[in-house]
């Protein structure tokens, strides 16, 4: 079940849902949260040519921190703009962190929004969900789909959130009293 | 909740985040990118015990793993609470 309006700010006055900086009453729609972008990225760098490479993620002991630290940089996205060239690849994150607590019974999608959409800018991939617990930035994989440059600023709103309510409380979020009952 | 051992790795990628890796039971680590108030330490903060066996607890890691996984077989002797 999709959360109105309402719905988030009642869960956000209760605490169900915490967002740092709290969002102001402009960036709610009838069924989602406008979330906006911060002011430091990281952009992916290309290989140098002849040598050939590939990511393993799917090995055992991956090393996430190798692919990080040699392939990308810090970049600053100013509020005068960073310009994200056709099919360049910026990780970011949005200004505001989000806290879903376990017992919250809450988890979110992130989801694009249409007016950036139809420019070709795709704000995630392939993983949208918010699980319950959550406690951070929200991080974007940023995507120019299209044929012309974009510029991305600090502050403009990037994203979307939809909540969604739970069925039931995930077994980390349950410290209820008959947690280690049995049925025997 | 329970805490399990990990080290630093590396700060980042976002803002508040931290690479942290954790011993698994099989002796095979695992990096995590988790948010700096979940570590403390060098013990990072997961579910609570799930499941138990022979020595080892199954636990959620606050984030998935850089190689896709949710929940690890630790050993007791690495998690506290």
């Amino acid at each position: 079940m999709i959360l109105t309006d309402r719905e988030i700010q009642s869960a956000i006055q209760t605490q169900q849902i915490r967002i740092d900086p709290s969002p102001d009453a402009a960036a709610y729609s009838s069924t989602s949260l406008d979330l906006t972008l911060a002011g430091k990225a990281r952009s992916w760098k290309a290989p140098i040519g002849g040598v050939q490479i590939a990511i393993d993620p799917g090995s055992d002991g991956f090393k996430f921190s190798e692919v990080y630290q040699t392939y990308t940089t810090d970049v600053d996205v100013p509020t005068s703009g960073y310009l994200l060239e056709p099919q360049a690849f910026l990780l970011g994150w949005t200004q505001e962190h989000v806290s879903l607590p376990s017992h919250s019974r809450l988890a979110a999608r992130v989801e694009g929004k249409s007016s950036l959409a139809r420019l070709g800018l795709g704000v995630h991939i392939t993983a949208p969900t918010i699980h319950a617990g959550f406690d951070a930035p929200l991080q974007l994989e940023i995507v120019n789909h299209g044929a012309i440059p974009i510029r991305l600023r600090s502050g403009m709103r990037i994203c979307q959130l939809i909540f969604e309510q739970t069925f039931g409380t995930p077994a980390k979020g349950y410290a209820g009293q008959f947690k280690t009952q049995s049925s025997g | 909740m329970c805490r399990i051992k990990c080290e630093h790795v590396m700060d980042g990628p976002g803002p508040q985040e931290q690479v942290v890796r954790v011993k698994q039971a099989t002796g095979v680590y695992e990096e995590v990118i988790a948010s700096r108030s979940s570590i403390s330490q060098n013990m990072l903060e997961t579910s609570s015990v799930l499941a138990r066996d022979d020595g080892k607890v199954l636990i959620e890691l606050p984030r998935e793993s850089a190689s896709g996984k949710w929940r690890l077989w630790i050993n007791s002797a690495d998690t506290q609470g």
